[in-house]
C-alpha cells in the first residue's frame, strides 16, 4: 500500500475561509454572548443575565418585528408577481440581448442610491405625484415616504429586486430544454397546456428560490428601512442598532440579532434545500 | 347571423405581438430605470435661485451650482479618498486570501465539499446589520475602529464569498489536460501554477477585483458602524444627506457619483467577463 | 536515448471497479506498439500509468530496467500527445513547442534551432507566432507532435491523437506520425480503438479487453491467427460459429459445430473445450452453381438474406439455419436475395479461437 500523502489542499483552504469562518463566528459569538450578557465591550465585566430576553419582547419590538415581516413578504410577494409572468412573456424574444443589461442595472446599484432614487419619485413633491395630481386622480400629495405602511421600503426593494429575479427566471426558464417543448407539442400540447405542465412546474423552484433570497436581503436590510422608512415602527435591524448605540442596551440588541439570525437560518437553509432540489434536476 | 371576421394572416398577428411584447417591456425597464436617475440628474442641476417645485414638471432653470457646492463644501473629496483607499486594500487582501484557497478547493480532491459551500454562505446567515455593530464592539475593543484597516478587514469579509466563487470557477475550468501536458513535458508544480493556472485564471481573478473593488465601494452597513466618525466613505456621506437633514440637492450629487463605478462595472461584465462568473457572482449554485 | 519499456503484472483499481487486472508485456526500444480495445478496456487507463499521471496499485513499470512506479511525471521524460492536443492556450506555437525544452533546462541558445527543426518535421514552417485557436483541427495536433518530439523524450504516448479529424486527414496523419517515429527511432506506445490505424501503423499490437490483455502480436499474426473469439470478432470482421472438438491429425484439427464440421489446418492447436471456428469474410469463395466445391475448403451454404454494395466489393448476409454469415466477394457479382448460395472457405484460412 502507498503511503498517504500530506494533502496540502486542506491548509491552502485556511486562508480564504479560515478568514470568514473566523470572523463569523466570532461576531455571532459576541452576538450570542452578549445577549446573555457574557460580554463587556468596555470594561470587561460579565454577569450572565436573562434580563436582556425577557425585556426584549417588547411592544417596540413587535411592532418592529410585524413592520418587517411585512414588507419583506410584501415585497417579495410583488416582485415575483411582476416578475414571472413577464419572464414567462420574454421566452422567445430576440430583443433579450440588448433587454438583459438593462434590467441588470438596479441591481448593481447599492441600497442607498436606491433608496434615494426612489424616495427622489415618491416623495411629497416627486414626480409620480405631480403626475397623479395632473391627472386629477387624487386631490392632494399622498404621504409615500417615511409613512407607517412602509410603502416607500417595499417600492425599493421591489426597484432593486424585479431585476434580479428576471435574471435567475430567464435562465430558469432558458434551462427547458427545447426538445422537451417540442416532445410535448408533439404530444399534442398547445402553447398555454405547455406553459402549464412544463414550463411552470420546471421554474417554480427557481421562482421559489428567489422569493427566499429577497425575503431574506428585505428583512436584514437596514440603510433603505432606516432612510426610507418610518421612524415608527422601525425595522428590525434599525430597532437593534438604535437599542445598541441610542440606549446603550447592548444586551437587548443582542437578543434581537439572534432573534434575527434564527430567522434568517431558517430561510437560508430553505434557500439550500431548494438549491440542491434545483441542482438534482428537481426529483 | 355570424359576423364576418377577416382573418389575419397568423404570422402577422404574430408578429406584432412579439414585437409589442418585447417593445412594451422594453418600455417599462427603460423607464424603471431611466427615469429614477433622470429625476436625480434634473434635481443635481436645479439652480438654487430658481426652485423647482410643484406644478412645474421640469426644473426651469439649470445650474451646476449644487456640484460645485458639494464639491467644495463637503467632504465629498474626502470620502471618495478614503473609499478608494480601502478598496484598493480590501481588493488586494481578498484576492491573495481568496487565490490559495479557490485552488484547493478548484483543482484539488477534498472532501467535505458540503461544508465548503456553508462556509461560503455563512455571512449571509447573520443579518448585515447584526453583523456590523457586533463586529465593530471587537474591532473597538482591538483598536481597529476608525482606521482604514478596521473598515478594509470588514470589507474583505463581505466580499472573499464572491472572490472565492469566481476564483473557484476559474481553476475548475482549467482542462486537466493541459496541466498533465505541462507534467508531461518536465513542469514542477511550482512551473505549472506559474506557467498554466496563473495565465488561464488571470481573466477570472480581474473579473473577481472589480466585483471586490465595487462591493467595497458601496459597502454601507459596516462602513458606517466602523468607520464613523473619523473616516467617511462614499455611502456614508450619502447616508447623512439622506436622514434628518434630507437635501435633496447634496443627495443627488451623491448619488450620482456613486453610481459611477455601477455605470463601469457594467459596461465591463457586458464586454469581457463571462456568464459563468456573473452566475457565480449573483450567488447561482 | 529511447528505452526499453517492461510493464509487469500492474493492477489499478477505481474503488470496486477493476481498471486493469494485471497487465504485462516488454517493449523494445524503437518499436511501435499500439494498445488496441473498445472503450472501457483500460488502453488510456494503462498509457495514463506508463506516463505517470495514475499510479498502479501494484505491479512494475520499468523504463530500461529502472522502476518508474515513484516517479512523478514530470520526471520521467516521456513525453505525451493528447485526444485534445491540450495545446497551452494562451502561447503561441513556438512558445508552446519552447516549453518542454525550458522545463528540461536546454540551454536556451539551442532553443530556435530546435523548435525551427521540429516545426519543419511536422510541416507547420512558418506560423510560430500563431496562437492556437488560429490553426485548424490537424495543425493543431502537429503541434502537440512537435511538442512532444522537441524534447526528444524516452518514450513517445499517443493518445488517440487522431480521433478529433476526419477519416481522410487521419489516414494522412497516422502514416506521418508512423514515419516521424521511424526517423527518431523512440519507443512509441499509441493507444486507438480504431482497429484500422493499429494495423496499418504498428510493429506490435496489443489487444485488450476488460483490463487484461487478449493478445499480442504483429499485425499480421493478429489478423490471421486471432487468438481467441475477442481479438478474431474485434480485428476485423470474422464469422464465428460454437464448437467442440472432435479429432487432430499431424496438420489438421477437426472439430463439430451445429451445421457440420469443420476442418482448420493449424500448427499449434492446443485448447480442448469453450472453442469456436472463426474464418474472415473475405476468405469465402463462392461456388456458383454446377462448379465444383474446391479441394481442402470447408462448405458453408445457406439462404442470401440481403447483399450490401460497399463500392469495392459486396457484402453477402447468409442464413444458415439460425446463424447469420458475412461473406465479402468482388463487386462484380450479382446475388439476388432469397436464393441460396454455397462457399467454400479453405481449411488454411479457418481457425479455431479460444472463447
Amino acid at each position: 500500500m502507498k503511503k498517504k500523502k500530506f494533502e496540502w489542499g486542506y491548509l491552502l483552504l485556511l486562508p480564504g475561509l479560515g478568514y470568514i469562518g473566523f470572523f463569523v463566528i466570532v461576531s455571532a459569538y459576541i452576538m450570542i454572548a452578549q445577549s446573555f450578557g457574557l460580554y463587556n465591550a468596555i470594561t470587561g465585566e460579565v454577569s450572565f443575565t436573562l434580563e436582556g430576553w425577557r425585556n426584549v419582547f417588547t411592544k417596540s419590538f413587535f411592532d418592529a418585528l410585524w413592520f418587517t415581516l411585512r414588507t419583506s413578504v410584501l415585497s417579495a410577494l410583488i416582485s415575483i408577481v411582476i416578475t414571472y409572468p413577464l419572464a414567462l412573456l420574454m421566452q422567445k424574444t430576440k430583443a433579450r440581448k440588448w433587454l438583459l443589461p438593462l434590467i441588470k442595472i438596479p441591481y448593481f446599484v447599492p441600497g442607498l442610491v436606491g433608496s434615494f432614487l426612489i424616495v427622489n419619485l415618491i416623495d411629497y413633491h416627486g414626480l409620480l405625484n405631480e403626475v397623479l395630481l395632473l391627472l386629477k386622480i387624487i386631490s392632494e400629495p399622498m404621504r409615500l415616504r417615511n409613512d407607517a405602511n412602509g410603502i416607500a421600503v417595499i417600492a425599493i426593494h421591489v426597484w432593486k429586486n424585479v431585476p434580479f429575479m428576471m435574471i435567475i427566471m430567464f435562465s430558469a426558464i432558458e434551462g427547458i430544454r427545447q426538445d422537451v417543448k417540442d416532445c410535448a407539442r408533439n404530444l399534442g400540447a398547445n402553447s398555454l397546456q405547455v406553459l402549464l405542465h412544463i414550463t411552470i412546474p420546471l421554474t417554480v423552484s427557481s421562482a421559489l428560490v428567489s422569493v427566499i433570497l429577497t425575503f431574506i436581503r428585505t428583512f436584514n436590510d437596514y440603510a433603505i428601512s432606516s432612510t426610507a422608512g418610518p421612524m415608527n415602527p422601525l425595522s428590525l435591524s434599525n430597532l437593534m442598532k438604535t437599542t445598541a448605540y441610542s440606549y446603550n442596551d447592548w444586551v437587548t440588541a443582542g437578543c434581537i440579532g439572534v432573534l434575527m439570525t434564527i430567522v434568517t437560518v431558517i430561510f437560508m437553509v430553505l434557500y439550500t434545500v431548494l438549491g440542491k432540489y434545483l441542482q438534482n434536476g428537481g426529483k | 347571423m355570424k359576423k364576418k371576421r377577416t382573418i389575419r394572416p397568423r404570422s402577422l398577428t404574430k408578429k406584432l405581438v412579439s414585437f409589442m411584447i418585447p417593445a412594451g417591456v422594453g418600455l417599462i425597464f427603460l423607464a424603471w430605470i431611466v427615469v429614477p436617475i433622470g429625476m436625480a440628474v434634473l434635481w443635481s442641476l436645479v439652480n438654487p435661485d430658481y426652485p423647482w417645485s410643484y406644478p412645474q414638471i421640469f426644473p426651469t432653470n439649470l445650474s451646476t451650482f449644487h456640484w460645485e457646492h458639494v464639491f467644495k463644501y463637503t467632504n465629498i473629496l474626502g470620502a471618495i479618498k478614503n473609499s478608494l483607499i480601502v478598496a484598493t486594500i480590501t481588493t488586494v487582501g481578498c484576492a491573495a486570501l481568496a487565490l490559495p484557497t479557490a485552488y484547493a478547493i478548484g483543482r484539488r480532491k477534498l472532501i467535505g465539499g458540503e461544508t465548503f459551500k456553508i462556509v461560503m454562505l455563512l455571512p449571509m446567515a447573520m443579518p448585515g446589520m447584526a453583523m456590523a455593530i457586533f463586529l465593530g464592539r471587537l474591532f473597538s475593543q482591538w483598536g481597529l475602529a476608525n482606521s482604514y484597516i478596521g473598515i478594509a478587514l470588514a470589507h474583505i469579509l463581505c466580499t472573499l464569498p464572491l472572490m472565492l466563487r469566481i476564483l473557484t470557477v476559474s481553476f475548475e475550468s482549467v482542462p486537466q489536460d493541459i496541466i498533465d501536458a505541462a507534467a508531461n513535458l518536465g513542469a514542477k508544480p511550482w512551473d505549472r501554477f506559474k506557467e498554466v493556472y496563473v495565465p488561464m485564471i488571470v481573466p477570472g481573478l480581474i473579473a473577481g477585483c472589480i466585483f471586490t473593488f465595487i462591493g467595497s465601494m458601496e459597502e454601507f452597513n459596516l462602513s458606517f458602524i466602523i468607520g464613523a466618525p473619523a473616516i467617511q466613505t462614499v455611502p456614508t456621506i450619502l447616508y447623512s444627506y439622506l436622514g434628518y437633514n434630507f437635501l435633496r440637492t447634496n443627495a443627488s450629487v451623491v448619488t450620482l457619483v456613486m453610481m459611477v463605478p455601477n455605470i463601469i462595472v457594467l459596461m465591463l461584465t457586458e464586454h469581457f467577463i463571462k456568464t459563468e462568473y456573473l452566475g457565480a457572482a449573483l450567488g447561482k449554485m | 536515448m529511447s528505452v526499453r519499456l517492461t510493464v509487469s503484472d500492474v493492477k489499478l483499481s477505481y474503488g470496486d471497479f477493476q481498471a486493469l487486472k494485471g497487465v504485462s508485456f516488454d517493449i523494445e526500444p524503437g518499436q511501435f506498439v499500439t494498445l488496441l480495445g473498445p472503450s472501457g478496456c483500460g488502453k488510456t487507463t494503462l498509457l495514463r500509468c506508463i506516463a505517470g499521471f495514475l499510479e498502479p496499485q501494484s505491479g512494475e513499470i520499468r523504463f530500461d530496467g529502472c522502476i518508474m512506479n515513484d516517479v512523478p511525471p514530470h520526471k520521467r521524460n516521456t513525453a505525451m500527445c493528447f485526444q485534445s492536443y491540450a495545446l497551452f492556450p494562451h502561447k503561441t506555437i513556438y512558445e508552446n513547442i519552447r516549453f518542454g525544452l525550458r522545463m528540461h533546462k536546454v540551454p536556451v541558445t539551442e532553443h530556435d534551432e530546435l523548435i525551427q527543426k521540429a516545426m519543419d518535421m511536422v510541416g507547420l514552417t512558418g506560423l510560430g507566432n500563431r496562437k492556437p485557436y488560429e490553426l485548424s483541427g490537424g495543425q493543431q495536433q502537429r503541434v502537440a507532435l512537435a511538442r512532444c518530439v522537441v524534447v526528444r523524450p524516452n518514450l513517445l504516448l499517443f493518445d488517440e491523437p487522431l480521433s478529433n479529424l476526419d477519416a481522410k486527414l487521419r489516414e494522412k496523419v497516422r502514416v506521418e506520425i508512423r514515419e516521424l517515429q521511424r526517423e527518431l527511432g523512440i519507443t512509441a506506445i499509441y493507444v486507438t480503438h480504431d482497429q484500422a490505424e493499429a494495423l496499418a501503423i504498428s510493429d506490435t499490437i496489443i489487444a485488450m479487453n476488460q483490463g487484461c490483455i487478449e493478445q499480442i502480436a504483429a499485425p499480421r499474426t493478429i489478423y490471421d491467427k486471432s487468438a481467441n473469439r475477442f481479438v478474431a470478432d474485434f480485428i476485423g470482421t470474422a464469422n464465428l460459429l460454437r464448437s467442440s472438438f472432435r479429432e487432430k491429425d499431424i496438420c489438421n484439427v477437426v472439430v463439430d459445430t451445429d451445421i457440420g464440421s469443420f476442418t482448420a489446418l493449424d500448427d499449434n492447436y492446443t485448447k480442448l473445450d469453450d472453442i469456436s471456428v472463426s474464418w474472415r469474410p473475405e476468405d469465402m469463395i463462392p461456388v456458383l452453381e454446377g462448379q465444383d466445391i474446391p479441394r481442402g475448403c470447408n462448405v458453408v451454404s445457406g439462404i442470401v438474406r440481403n447483399s450490401v454494395y460497399m463500392g469495392d466489393r459486396l457484402d453477402i448476409f447468409m442464413n444458415c439455419q439460425e446463424h447469420v454469415f458475412r461473406a465479402s466477394v468482388a463487386r462484380d457479382y450479382v446475388i439476388p436475395e432469397g436464393s441460396s448460395i454455397r462457399f467454400a472457405v479453405p481449411f488454411a484460412k479457418t481457425r479455431i479461437v479460444q472463447g
